[in-house]
């Protein structure tokens, strides 16, 4: 470590990497007791073979075999103010990047040269003592981050704000909660002086709010006031979030270097060309739960695939392979899909897949399954085999991590999915009805009105909205619907053959009519919900008139034997400058509601009579 | 923010290297709270608190004085028995003090320094300069009794004493933190040696005139052994100027301040080696 050596960063340089190496050897260095070395090294002096030498191996393959490169020739030049992620699977290199980078172990090769002071938060907390209180620790805190205690002094006030720690400042930190730790902890570094900042998943603590906080204070130091933020997480919302470049590692090497988005791609992809098409089931660990082991799952397969990375659209055949070890009269699948941090996501389930099994048999089964409704990303599973009683309740026959599987888009997404803000499961697209403005101009967008249901469902009903560019037409029919009978229908059939949308309002009772119902409200509504000429069912004001200030239809269906009462009268005056068209169907009395109840009323008061 | 900041180079851990003063400097006040944090952690939610650091020197020397002024009925040379034995107690943990304590640096402070970056030498430091506290409080108990003993003219020192007191301190404490650091990078590959540094250290004391004076191996074979010994001249000479009581060889003091001067350029370029990677190890 040797300062003033300006001639390898050019200007506008903050950290230059040039083919930098990091070699560890695996298992003990050394044999780790004096005597021994003492033991090799006296024979090595006399000529003679190291006792401690494992029997077997010569001593070039054991160091071949146990020398692990971590860092394999890295070359990387960081400008100042950038925002660097670095991502990668684990053991990629990344945080043994960061250690050499903040000095706390040396490469094997290479060298790098860096600009200005380095605060690393390679974990939070680093040097608090519990019995010490918050106060002190952000001395000690600063102090091992190399700020001297005037600058501390000067920024006491801030960091107490920054970290909301508050009145507790002077309390031990061993009584802290852990989020209130890696809070107070985060503020010492974020209010350090420092040119570069090196973080690796700090943020995985603490909660929402404190974490946009850090963020946008790290973006801050970065695009405002120049610092250089190298930031190594697992979580791509973070990295999209933070950083302005970012490099993606695979075995201690730089794969790519460019834009977060397009490393987040390139990372996702690296993980998907790595999923297996099989796998061997019977060494593999079971949880410490299950409970003996009545079935044992022996390989899983992707048959006929050639990876396990698929559209979405794919109908995946899946084949197990398994041993039975008692009578069982059942065995169903739990296809258990997890996230790549291992969050239980959505689960597939197949019942039932044999029956009447018998100790001793070995069965293979192919199952498939159809995960359109994953959204694109690498999931890894869970199979668990069960057997239930159709009661809710079940017997777990095993359970074995699965094989992974990556969803990839199929060309039907019209967004990046966001897996962090979405989740990771796309329920059924929903169906605008419709959409116009106060006018009753339409809204929706052409294609979108070929998605509406009762369009494709009512084939038998001519659907004019079909004819490309002509605005649909809404009709609405309003009434009690009490005692649904074929007159109803007709009524709705025929308003619906007249319209390309029809609205159904219902009124709660016939109070207002003086008349009482006899079937529930909600199953009035639900009768009307079920007819396929419906398109949409709704609660009516008492007038249409107000219906229409909610609804904005075009023709307005009603008995003919309203005509001309007083409140169609009323109705055809309001609806004249309007643009809605009232039209009467014949009235048929042979199926009017009023006739069936006389007839109801009728049979009662017989009945009355006659008891 | 400018081009014009210091551009630190990072290169392989087997480049020879060097201590950097202006960096421990910068770091000053880290090592002024790592002497603090020992004293504050130590005594928190203890019963007596800062007064173990006279009992237990206190309670170490009455021991010593019974067990080697009545029982063994060894001399002091005429120095009243309660001051020798303190006396030569505080003076010998200064050594012991920052040898032990540094001889766990690395694994001590494994999760620390696997952390973050920082100057390891203020570690080593901190605690010697701990050493050298603890010292001077047990000193100034001391004086209480000293200035009692010498009014009733049992006892007489030399003005010397102080400007020579700061050089014995550096002397040892750079002896013991040299020696302890040395062992700490050993410790890091052999796990073992930490159980033979407190059991050494024990027996060393026994080789060092602390708890009897020089003197009264002066016609033992022993006595030129005794002199190689780099922590023996000191303690005569400290003896000598408080007490008025000590044999100074002046060639022991020379070869002490020789032993001190190779063990601290040569423990300090370990060091700094093994701090460059000894995390990966531990």
């Amino acid at each position: 470590m040797n300062n003033g050596q300006t001639a390898v960063l050019a200007p506008g340089e903050a950290i230059r990497v040039t083919g930098l190496t990091k070699e560890y050897r695996l298992g003990q260095i050394g044999s780790g007791t004096l005597q021994r070395d003492l033991q090799s090294w006296w024979a090595k002096a006399r000529g003679r073979e190291d006792p401690n030498i494992r029997i077997g191996s010569t001593d070039k393959a054991r160091l071949k075999g146990e020398r692990f490169m971590a860092l394999n020739g890295v070359d990387l030049t960081v400008k100042r103010g950038e925002a660097l992620g670095i991502i990668g699977r684990n053991g990629a290199g990344k945080s043994t990047l960061l250690k050499i980078l903040s000095r706390i172990t040396a490469p094997t090769e290479g060298e790098v040269a860096l600009r200005g002071r380095v605060t690393s938060m390679l974990e939070v907390g680093t040097g608090f003592h519990g019995d010490m209180t918050g106060r002190e620790n952000i001395y000690m805190n600063g102090a091992i981050l190399g700020m001297s205690r005037k600058e501390i002094d000067t920024r006491m006030a801030d960091i107490i704000a920054f970290s909301e720690i508050g009145e507790f400042i002077d309390t031990p930190v061993k009584r802290y909660s852990s989020g209130m730790y890696v809070k107070l902890a985060f503020s010492v570094a974020a209010h350090l002086q420092s040119e570069i900042m090196i973080m690796d998943e700090v943020l995985a603590v603490g909660d929402m709010a404190f974490q946009k906080k850090c963020l946008s204070a790290m973006r801050t130091a970065a695009a405002k006031e120049g610092r250089t933020v190298l930031y190594v997480s697992h979580n791509m919302t973070t990295i999209r979030q933070l950083c302005t470049r970012c490099i993606v590692m695979d075995e201690g090497r730089i794969i790519f270097d460019g834009t977060p988005e397009a490393a987040i791609r390139v990372y996702m992809e690296d993980g998907a060309s790595k999923t297996a098409v099989s796998a061997d089931l019977r060494e593999a660990e079971r949880p410490s739960w299950l409970n003996g082991q009545p079935v044992r799952l022996k390989a899983a397969r992707y048959p006929d695939m050639t990876s396990g990375s698929f559209p979405r659209s794919t109908t995946v055949p899946l084949r197990l392979e398994m041993d039975v070890f008692q009578d069982l009269p059942d065995i169903s699948l739990r296809l258990e899909v997890r996230s790549d941090d291992d969050v239980p996501q959505a689960t597939f389930i197949a019942y039932d897949i044999c029956h009447q099994v018998h100790a001793g048999q070995s069965l293979v089964c192919e199952v498939t399954f159809s995960p359109y409704q994953l959204a694109p990303a690498v999931y890894h599973t869970l199979y668990t085999l069960f057997s239930h009683d159709g009661l809710g309740g079940q017997q777990h026959l095993d359970c074995v991590t699965g094989l992974p599987f990556e969803v990839q888009p199929d060309g039907s997404e019209r967004l990046h999915w966001e897996n962090d803000n979405w989740g990771y499961v796309e329920l059924p697209q929903i169906r605008t009805v419709w959409c116009e403005d106060t006018d009753g101009n339409d809204l929706r967008q052409p294609e979108a009105s070929g998605d509406m249901p009762a369009a494709n469902e009512t084939a038998d009903i001519p659907s004019a909205e079909a004819e490309a560019g002509r605005k649909p037409v809404f009709g609405f029919l309003s009434g009690t619907f009490d005692l649904f009978h074929i007159g109803h229908l007709n009524l709705i059939r025929r308003a619906r053959a007249e319209c390309d949308h029809l609205t159904v309002a219902v009124h709660d009772s016939g109070d207002w009519k003086g008349k009482k119902t006899f079937i529930p409200f909600e199953e009035r509504k639900a009768i009307l919900a079920a007819c396929r000429y419906v398109d949409r069912v709704v609660d009516s004001p008492v007038e249409d008139t107000d219906a229409w200030e909610l609804y904005h239809f075009d023709k307005l269906f009603v008995g003919s034997d309203y005509q001309g009462s007083e409140r169609f009268t009323r109705y055809e005056a309001f609806f004249r400058d309007k643009g809605v068209q009232i039209i009467y169907f014949p009235y048929t009395q042979s199926t009017s509601s009023t006739q069936i109840r006389e007839v109801i009323d009728d049979y009662l008061k017989k009945k009355d009579g006659t008891d | 923010m400018n081009d014009n900041a210091p551009v630190t180079v990072i290169r392989s851990g087997r480049a020879f290297t060097h201590i950097d003063p202006a960096e421990l400097w910068h770091y000053r006040d880290l090592i002024r709270l790592f002497v603090r944090r020992g004293f504050v952690v130590r005594y928190k939610q203890t019963v007596l608190g800062p007064a173990w650091l006279i009992l237990q020197p206190l309670a170490t020397s009455l021991i010593h004085l019974f067990l080697f002024g009545t029982v063994a009925g060894i001399g002091t040379d005429g120095v009243p028995g309660i001051l020798f034995y303190l006396g030569g107690n505080a003076l010998w943990s200064v050594f012991s003090g920052s040898f032990s304590a540094n001889a766990t640096t690395f694994t001590a402070n494994a999760s620390l320094f696997g952390k973050v970056y920082f100057p390891r030498l203020t570690v080593p430091i901190a605690n010697m300069i701990s050493t050298f506290l603890r010292f001077l409080l047990e000193m100034g108990f001391l004086a209480v009794l000293w200035v009692w003993f010498a009014l009733h003219g049992q006892v007489s020192g030399s003005w010397l004493f102080f400007p020579v007191l700061p050089l014995l301190l550096l002397h040892l404490g750079l002896l013991g933190m040299g020696c302890g650091i040395l062992f700490s990078s050993l410790t890091t590959r052999y796990r073992d040696l930490t159980v033979l540094v407190s059991f050494g250290l024990q027996l060393l004391m026994y080789a060092t005139p602390v708890v009897y004076p020089l003197s009264t191996l002066s016609d033992s074979r022993l006595y030129t052994l005794m002199l190689l010994n780099p922590v023996t001249a000191p303690m005569e000479l400290f003896r000598r100027l408080l007490f008025g009581q000590g044999s100074v060889v002046w060639w022991s003091l020379v070869l002490s301040l020789a032993v001190t001067a190779i063990v601290l350029f040569f423990s300090i370029h370990v060091f700094s080696r093994v701090e460059k990677t000894f995390i990966d190890t531990v």
